[in-house]
């Protein structure tokens, strides 16, 4: 990456703070930057931004997909580093953007461009090798491995080592790469598979009797929480940018 | 209402014994996937490879077809191409008239599946017999497969029995082995007076004409050896280039499938019986169906073809799992089947097959030949959309959805109200609503609107400290376009989406397992699938153990085959055994039929799979190692190979020879006749032995015995 300090970090990134985390969980923005501002590094939140069109490329509407991430491009364009804290807008960004314009070669190249600069937030974190979280994490914890950074970015290191650096007990989940059910607009359109995957994927984590089950995804996180709160599970859920930034900072999500 | 499918899923998931099982089966599957491609040397270029020979073979499928029919009618195979499943059957049928066939055997075969040839082979008067166990049972039970690999996994013992109760034998026990022997006893008086046989295609090896069966019950060997007619079915996916991908291919396929190195038989059938051969069926028809499968060559679809039915991806989706086979209505279900369903039979019957995933990837993951569903269940959505095929409402929020996403102004707009909305809907009542927000509620409390975005958090922070957003975004300085290329081609790479990254297909030859000693290896390795291999070190030790081992067997006759590194015959007639030898002026499938034990050479031994390799010809009846409960194979250690690759070179000398010296079919044996389709649970000698034993034959022995 280009405009890099002394020590092998950015100046400053750009964070794309993803429509559900805009709307549903903005703590997770905040502890996002809280992280990043911890590594002296400016954030960047063009306030254009609203979403990746994944919802609409999933669901076979790859036109609107294109005509959403258009209007964005000149908002991501420059050569700072994009940070995603969410491996399924991060994929999006990545691999699916790139492919979105084969007739419009200037669109095209913005496109290719962009996506060379798109990374997860955990991978960054490793990338620029912050250790110092300046936060533990008291009790067990669990990571569930969000399908699209494991399989759409090829990722299942980085989360783990940054849980490594604040979790006082790291345990594996069983079966922590199972989808939990979440799906995007699966999960409403087949409601009962989705909410027994879900079921499994919850009692996975009570099993191990964990405190926290750290997602990396909001999308996952949507669906976890609601599946938590029904069964009034005593599990608590948090996105990898929570957990990382720890107890009583910025992002901490209310009444935990 | 709930859709087809949900209606469907509802019922598999209140089905506990189906639960119980898909449990059991799919985890069981997965797990021994995990474990089966550690016995290889560099696992993922293995599947690199494999996925390179199947790319490669659609690149140039017309080619590739043309030498496999040349070479098929050249062997004297009848080849038939049907474009739809009625004129499929009509040949089926002019067949089996044209021979005034009565019963039909048949092996497991999704194309028949297909065309629902059952139906019209019973309509004409003709009975057709499932042979593989599972699908005997779903014959039985008026069922269809449940999955690729292990259609009857739906099905609980007690089930089963019940049904065996009902449809064959009153007083059918409830174990597994017992039942077992039952179908093997009913099932082995249709084989021996079936008039044809009909099998599936596995592999159709284009440069040699052989059509490959992977089994492991021994009744693919059966129905394409024993009636006079042997018709085989596939569509044009089955082919591949050479009898050395072919082998590749076999690496991967029974790992993905079941676990095991190799299946039990491994079946390459080259033409009909030669003039010379004891057994083995007079004529044999290739039956191409297209059933819909052209439309998609050159489409972003054709890389469904790639599959090798193993599967490995349904056993690895978390909806499969949890819903099913029976679920997709369809012959091929899970992640593959949500591609071909639509692609078969068109986007109007089951064009709600793709949206049923939560795009996971586990199923490309799993999947040995890297096929790219997840991109294709996407494509396949588009499709949908493109013709207009979904819901006029889904089409019309996903439309507004997108406008509002780009007036950012409308978005925040919108929250706002929708957070204010919010706060007066809870689950209970949203459970009732219909739409997305009820089926939300069904299982899960709603999600909040916050009452802050983090957009609106944002500017609030901006404002309590120094704003220094946009200013310095605009300081861009453009990437050099070799760098924009080179970030282009690692964005494009990572579109592969699979936990363990992109894999390059290797150049050259694949690594392979270092054996050092072969007979020590085949001898570990045999044990494993069967039976403590023995080693002899005199000419007395061998004739002792044979005369053991037919001495189990005392009041049965025994059959001999030709040509044995040791010449055994003498010694079973000295001490008073029948001895049944191969006959070339007529059928003794009878005479061997009532042998306890048969007894074999062994033309070449694989080491690292502890497989014995038999060709046919004469004085080397198929049936030998097929009808009796024991097979005896004596294995001269100098024809032990390394790998199951050593073999390449061998079958093309046999297979691409001239007619005339070639043999009509050569079996890779691999452990006795298997199944575990009656609840999971693992029988030995479903059609085929039950016991394989192996005497290694030292050189020094075979020298001094001749
Ligand atoms: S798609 Fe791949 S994993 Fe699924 S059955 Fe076919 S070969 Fe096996």
């Amino acid at each position: 990456m280009a405009i890099e300090s002394p020590d092998n970090r950015p100046k400053r990134v750009l964070f794309f703070a993803t429509c559900l985390v805009d709307q549903f969980f903005p703590e997770v923005g905040e502890a996002t930057v809280h992280l990043l501002e911890k590594a002296d590094i400016e954030v960047i939140f063009p306030e254009g931004l609203t979403c990746c069109g994944l919802p609409h490329f999933n669901n076979g509407f790859r036109g609107e997909a294109r005509k959403t991430l258009e209007t964005q491009l000149h908002l991501l364009e420059g050569d700072i580093p994009i940070i995603a804290p969410s491996g399924s807008c991060g994929w999006m960004l990545k691999c699916v953007l790139p492919t979105l314009f084969p007739d419009d070669p200037w669109a095209r190249e913005k496109a290719a461009q962009i996506a060379g600069r798109v990374i997860e937030l955990s991978q960054f974190l490793c990338q620029i090798e912050m250790r110092e979280f300046g936060s533990t994490l008291p009790g067990k914890t669990v990571y569930h491995d969000s399908c699209h950074l494991l399989r759409g970015l090829g990722e299942n290191q980085t989360p783990r080592q940054c849980l490594d650096h604040v979790a006082e007990n790291r345990e594996e989940l069983p079966n922590s790469d199972r989808c939990c059910g979440f799906g995007g607009s699966f999960c409403v359109k087949f409601p009962e598979v989705s909410c027994a995957m879900l079921e499994d994927k919850i009692k996975s984590a009570e099993e191990v009797d964990a405190t926290w089950l750290v997602a990396a995804d909001a999308g996952c996180m949507l669906n976890i929480a609601g599946g938590l709160s029904r069964r009034k599970s005593k599990i608590k859920l948090l996105h990898i940018a929570q957990a990382l930034a720890g107890p009583h900072n910025p992002g901490w999500p209310e009444g935990y | 209402m709930s859709s087809p499918f949900n209606q469907r899923a509802n019922s598999a998931l209140v089905n506990i014994p189906l639960q119980d099982a898909l449990q059991a089966a799919t985890g069981k599957f997965a797990n021994q996937r995990a474990h089966a491609f550690e016995s290889t040397a560099a696992p993922l270029a293995l599947r690199a490879k494999a996925r390179e020979i199947r790319r490669k073979t659609f690149d140039e499928i017309d080619k590739h077809l043309e030498t496999l029919f040349t070479n098929l009618q050249n062997l004297g195979v009848h080849v038939h191409s049907a474009p739809d499943a009625d004129s499929a059957k009509r040949i089926v049928l002019e067949i089996a008239r044209k021979h005034n066939v009565e019963t039909v055997v048949k092996s497991k075969s999704m194309a028949s599946e297909e065309i629902h040839l059952n139906q019209a082979l019973e309509a004409a008067g003709i009975t057709p017999y499932e042979t593989d166990l599972g699908e005997w049972i779903l014959q039985l039970a008026n069922e269809t497969p449940s999955h690729l690999v292990a259609p009857a996994i739906h099905k609980t013992l007690k089930q089963v029995q019940d049904l065996f109760r009902a449809k064959v034998d009153p007083n059918a026990g409830s174990d597994p082995q017992e039942l077992t022997s039952i179908a093997r006893e009913k099932l082995r008086t249709e084989f021996l007076r079936a008039g044809m046989g009909i099998s599936g295609v596995n592999f159709a090896v284009a440069e040699s004409g052989t059509l490959c069966l992977v089994t492991n019950e021994g009744n693919g060997r059966l129905v394409t050896t024993l009636p006079k007619v042997h018709v085989a079915i596939m569509g044009f996916e089955k082919v591949v280039p050479t009898l050395r991908d072919t082998l590749t291919l076999l690496s991967v396929l029974p790992r993905s499938a079941t676990g095991q190195k190799l299946t039990s038989y491994f079946t390459m059938l080259t033409g009909p019986r030669r003039e010379n051969e004891a057994d083995g069926p007079d004529e044999v028809h290739l039956l191409l169906l297209d059933g819909g499968r052209s439309r998609h060559l050159g489409t972003p679809f054709q890389e469904a073809f790639h599959c090798i039915r193993c599967g490995a991806c349904q056993n690895a989706c978390p909806v499969f799992q949890t819903v099913g086979g029976h679920t997709y209505d369809s012959v091929y279900g899970g992640p593959i089947g949500s591609i071909l369903s639509p692609m078969l039979r068109g986007l109007e019957v089951s064009g709600e097959l793709p949206a049923a995933s939560s795009l996971c990837g586990a199923c490309m993951d799993a999947c040995p030949v890297f096929v790219d569903i997840p991109r294709m269940l996407l494509e396949m959505r588009e499709a949908r959309t493109v013709k207009k095929n979904n819901a006029l409402m889904e089409r019309f929020s996903f439309r507004m959805l997108g406008m509002v996403m780009r007036k950012p102004f409308v978005w925040e707009t919108g929250f706002k109200l929708g957070s204010v909305f919010s706060r007066f809907l809870n689950a209970k009542v949203a459970a009732w609503l219909p739409g997305p927000l009820g089926a939300w509620a069904q299982g899960r409390e709603l999600p909040r609107i916050a009452k802050k975005s983090f957009r609106t958090r944002w500017r609030e922070k901006k404002r309590r400290g120094v704003d220094s957003s946009s200013a310095a975004n605009g300081v861009s300085q453009a990437d050099s376009p070799d760098a924009i290329i080179e970030k282009t081609h690692h964005a494009l790479e990572l579109a592969h989406g699979l936990s363990h990254g992109h894999i390059d297909c290797p150049d050259g030859p694949l690594p392979e397992i270092n054996v050092p000693d072969t007979v020590v290896r085949f001898a570990t390795e045999f044990e494993a699938v069967a039976n403590p291999a023995l080693q002899p070190s005199s000419i007395d030790d061998i004739r002792e153990y044979v005369l053991n081992m037919a001495a189990k067997w005392k009041e049965y006759p025994v059959a001999i085959s030709d040509g044995l590194p040791v010449e055994v015959a003498g010694w079973l007639m000295e001490e008073g055994f029948d001895v049944i030898s191969p006959s070339i002026d007529g059928d003794n499938r009878d005479a061997i039929a009532r042998c306890g034990i048969g007894i074999t050479g062994c033309d070449w031994a694989i080491a690292e799979t502890g497989s014995i390799v038999l060709r046919s010809g004469p004085g080397h009846p198929r049936l030998h190692s097929l009808l009796p409960e024991t097979h005896l194979a004596l294995v001269p250690a100098n024809n032990i190979l390394p790998h199951i690759s050593s073999l390449g070179p061998e079958l093309e000398s046999i297979f691409k020879q001239e007619e005339g010296h070639s043999a009509s079919c050569v079996n890779i044996i691999t452990g006795p006749s298997r199944s575990a389709d009656i609840a999971l649970t693992l029988i030995k000698g479903v059609h085929g032995p039950r016991d394989v034993f192996a005497i290694i034959v030292p050189d020094v022995l075979i020298a001094r015995s001749q």
